[in-house]
């Protein structure tokens, strides 16, 4: 009779148990570009989260401090110059570059770390899947800051005097760059 | 007869206790992942703002699976209750102690660095010559919003995570580096200087 109870038991818990199969990654993508970085950021961020006013009923609380970094680089999109864009006359050399705009985001995990952790009572330790989701968090908070900081002006300016330097380099003793007018 | 039938009774008793109890613990104690915490609000500092000049060519975009596991190794003693517990964490979990799986969606940029003015333009009557740099691997590009935690069974620390991250780059960065794109990179790279240049003259490009 017990035996047969702990089989069972057992029968229900192999049919319950979940053991997810690792899911196939997407097929890769390869894309022509022609992107000019012209300025590069590297911002830092304190990721922090207080949950001591959970609901009352959760003993205890949890407290983390992330800190974590990222690396912008702004510049302008090369492949939007079109070959009306570009006029040639004598010694001058007059082009018009796109606006600026962010062209690469990273935030890698290599740059992060948890730099106060703090469980009391009966809550659960911080998972992965917890933190990951406060980076993410942060990361968006980057993001939105970012329009605060001067990165595209000084892309744009960095942009300007790159093309003035090369096509002087080629010999022209004028150039004029015009700035598109960002939307 | 009697013993017995008065012991499964009070294992199903035990049984129901322990699930109120988990129940309780389920809906009112344990940190419910659905549950979605917001990040305070702080301050982002400018650490270090950098001229450049890098011109990327090619990009490539890949999407990995890392898996890390780790089994019960040891043998238990079925006749013990006190490994009971432990037995049945066996049965639910297919024999897994620990798993920790993610997604990791990356993007490598190839193309020149000429941040260091490393350049060369010389030029005669009819021909232009331009040394410029060879195309390498300019960013590795990863982010937590490319980033999932799949499954994540056990307790795991935050090198581990990041182990398991920087596997995914070079994996990327292997996949990219068989697909030969630097070369691709190279072709790209000639026919944008082409434009930019709009010469009369024949051009002729160095990458050393």
């Amino acid at each position: 009779m017990i035996k047969s109870f702990l089989i069972f038991i057992l029968l229900i818990l192999v049919s319950c148990g979940e053991s997810k199969p690792p899911p196939n990654p997407e097929v890769f993508e390869i894309k022509n570009i022609g992107e000019l970085a012209t300025s590069e950021y590297t911002v830092g961020k304190i990721v922090k989260l207080d949950d001591s006013d959970a609901a009352w009923y959760k003993p205890g609380d949890r407290k983390i401090l992330i800190n974590c970094k990222a690396k912008i680089k702004a510049g302008i999109d090369l492949n939007q110059i079109k070959n009306s864009d570009i006029i040639i006359n004598g010694r001058t050399i007059e082009i018009i570059i796109p606006a600026a705009k962010v062209i690469s985001f990273t935030m890698d995990s290599k740059y992060s770390y948890t730099a106060m952790e703090s469980v009391s009572g009966l809550r659960d330790s911080f998972t992965q899947e917890e933190k990951n989701d406060f980076l993410r968090q942060g990361e968006k908070a980057i993001k939105k800051e970012l329009k605060n900081t001067k990165i595209l002006d000084e892309a744009t300016k960095n942009a300007e005097m790159f093309i003035e330097n090369f096509y002087k380099r080629m010999g022209y003793e004028e150039v004029i760059v015009n700035k598109t007018i960002p939307e | 007869m009697k013993d017995l039938k008065k012991l499964v009774i009070n294992i199903l008793i035990l049984s129901f206790i322990a699930l109120i109890g988990y129940l309780v613990y389920l809906f009112f104690i344990k940190d419910n992942e659905s549950d979605s915490l917001i990040i305070d609000e702080t301050p982002m500092h400018i650490e270090s703002i950098r001229t450049i000049a890098e011109i990327s060519t090619v990009s490539f975009k890949d999407e990995v699976v890392m898996d890390s596991i780790e089994f019960f190794d040891s043998s238990i003693n079925l006749s013990n209750p006190l490994d009971w517990f432990e037995a049945s964490e066996r049965v639910y979990n297919r024999n897994v102690k620990r798993r920790l799986t993610i997604i990791v969606k990356g993007e490598i940029k190839y193309g020149i660095d000429l941040t260091s003015n490393n350049f060369k333009i010389s030029q005669n009557n009819d021909t232009l010559w331009l040394n410029i740099p060879k195309p390498k691997i300019l960013d590795i590009l990863v982010s937590p919003s490319e980033t999932e935690i799949f499954q994540e069974q056990g307790h795991w620390s935050d090198g581990a995570r990041r182990q398991l991250e920087n596997l995914a780059k070079r994996r990327i960065q292997f996949s990219a580096e068989n697909l030969n794109l630097d070369k691709k990179a190279t072709e790209n790279a000639e026919r944008l200087f082409r434009k930019l240049i709009n010469t009369q003259k024949e051009l002729i490009i160095y990458f050393e």
